[in-house]
């Protein structure tokens, strides 16, 4: 462990801290690149996706290569590898924190514009869902749709208030309108 | 039998009938309004009574594992519909979708760490709620099972001569595998419920394989998705399966539009009606499947398959 640990760059030492710090993800410095993780992968089989190497930058201090990469954003959450990994690392927890920081750093929304229909039903109505077959849901005795009463959505908004989802939704709302504009001037100038 | 021994604890834990509560998934009440209507038709005639509430608000899966809500968000959103279940007396929690099973265990876990219910434990007793943690989640396959005696007893319609290949999904099978009533690398409870019943059920190479939505995948790179369907979808070809039935709606809806996209993209011709183990579970205890499961609904129409199936003799 100790020879991994010298392998870190002193000055970068910050990133693997940063990670062990942020959630309980087992002992990812104990990685003996076995390649279980790789060999049943089905982002792996298909793309250069590789959590071997990801574990590397990782412990290489390389956090800017990763966090602006495409390659964090090619797993499929399947969670074989997690549960597969013989030291138990929670991979799939890993992938979500590397996600986070590329989200944090303001380059990771371009991936996820299509989510602003989603996020802003559910800030809206309290549930996410898409177009409803109102009359089909009635021929076989189902209430209309998923009421939910003007008392829950008060309290719901409270909660969004509160653990400051309705502002970092906002924000990533804003980005990606930002980003929807300005494909539009690119295109228009193009 | 070592098998059961080793889940036997949230085995044991799983009603066998009286009051549960039924958590509203946002996908099946807008996508297969079908399936609540067989869990509700299905369950009433096994003995249990649904119980569902108007102030329940969405799992909210899709952002939690977009990154678009932290762990604290999640939780508390999920703390306040487990203190609604818990004023109407009811312990058990049954979900008809991979998602909600997933983030309700993933948020009753995170509840009993001290440090994070501090925080919900604040917010919540501003809006007169109190914070409960001791729950069992149920993913409604597992209350099928663990009822399989019931349902051969009520069986009305016999499977012989179905071949039904399973897929149980990433969410249910790897993300709580302490909370699951069987192996996550050989799972084998829709298998067991198809023999029981009559059918046969036939294994294939890829059932492990993710549907292909990846949860963000399908928007995100949809190249990579439809690869990934492909593989799957292709291993189940070989074997060629009357239907497919599947635990999560997410999954099922991947698992039809799939079939359409491969058909134009790569040159592969299926047409596996998919259904949601409620539904197979509804026709096995005889409800119609148009007028009583709007089986005629679905983008692939199973009708033509089922219409071969006899009643128990």
């Amino acid at each position: 462990m100790a020879e991994v640990e010298s392998k870190v760059k002193e000055s970068e030492l910050s990133f693997y801290d940063e990670i062990l710090n942020t959630e309980d993800i087992g002992p990812f410095i104990d990685c003996m690149t076995c390649g279980k993780c790789v060999g049943d992968c089905i982002a792996a089989a298909n793309t250069d996706f590789n959590f071997r190497q990801i574990i590397q930058k990782i412990l290489y201090g390389n956090k800017d290569e990763l966090i602006n990469s495409d390659e964090i954003w090619k797993c499929f959450l399947c969670g074989l590898c997690t549960i597969k990994c013989p030291k138990n690392i929670q991979i799939k927890k890993l992938i979500l924190i590397l996600r986070n920081l590329a989200l944090q750093s303001g380059k990771g929304c371009k991936y996820l514009k299509y989510m602003s229909d989603i996020l802003t039903s559910f800030l809206k109505h309290g549930i996410i869902t898409g177009r409803l077959n109102k009359n089909l849901r009635e021929e076989l005795g189902l209430p209309k749709e998923f009421k939910i009463s003007e008392k829950t959505m008060s309290e719901l908004k409270f909660i969004l208030d509160e653990t400051g989802l309705n502002s970092k939704s906002k924000e990533f709302l804003d980005i990606c309108t930002r980003e929807f504009m300005k494909s539009i001037v690119e295109g228009n100038e193009e | 039998m070592q098998e059961q021994l080793k889940y036997k604890n949230k085995y044991d834990l799983i009603p066998e009938s009286g009051e549960v509560y039924l958590f509203r998934s946002c996908t099946i009440n807008s996508l297969y309004p079908g399936v609540e209507a067989a869990t509700r038709k299905s369950l009433k005639i096994l003995g249990f009574t649904i119980l569902t509430s108007d102030e329940q608000t969405c799992c909210t899966d899709p952002l939690y594992y977009s990154n678009l809500e932290n762990d604290l968000q999640m939780t508390t959103i999920m703390a306040r519909n487990l203190s609604i279940v818990e004023n109407l007396h009811i312990k058990n929690i049954i979900t008809e979708c991979n998602g909600c099973f997933a983030t309700l265990t993933h948020a009753v876990q995170n509840l009993k760490k001290p440090e994070i219910r501090m925080k919900v434990e604040e917010i919540l007793s501003k809006i007169n709620y109190k914070v409960y943690d001791d729950f069992t989640i149920i993913h409604i396959l597992e209350l099928y099972y663990k009822i399989l005696p019931k349902i051969l007893k009520y069986r009305k319609i016999d499977l012989s001569g179905l071949k039904i290949a399973s897929h149980y999904g990433c969410n249910y099978l790897r993300t709580h595998p302490e909370n699951i009533i069987t192996n996550p690398l050989l799972p084998d409870l829709i298998e067991k419920i198809v023999e029981k019943c009559g059918g046969t059920p036939t294994l294939y190479t890829e059932r492990d394989c993710c549907c292909g939505a990846g949860i963000i995948q399908r928007n995100i790179n949809p190249d990579l998705s439809l690869e990934v369907s492909y593989q799957k979808m292709r291993s189940l070809a070989e074997v060629e399966p009357d239907l497919i039935v599947t635990i999560c709606p997410f999954c099922m809806s991947t698992l039809e539009n799939c079939q359409f996209s491969l058909e134009v993209e790569k040159d592969l011709e299926l047409s596996i009606p998919v259904l949601h183990i409620s539904e197979l579970i509804a026709i096995i205890l005889g409800f119609d499947p148009i007028s009583d499961l709007a089986l005629n609904s679905h983008k692939i129409n199973p009708l033509d398959i089922l219409k071969n199936l006899k009643p128990i003799s």
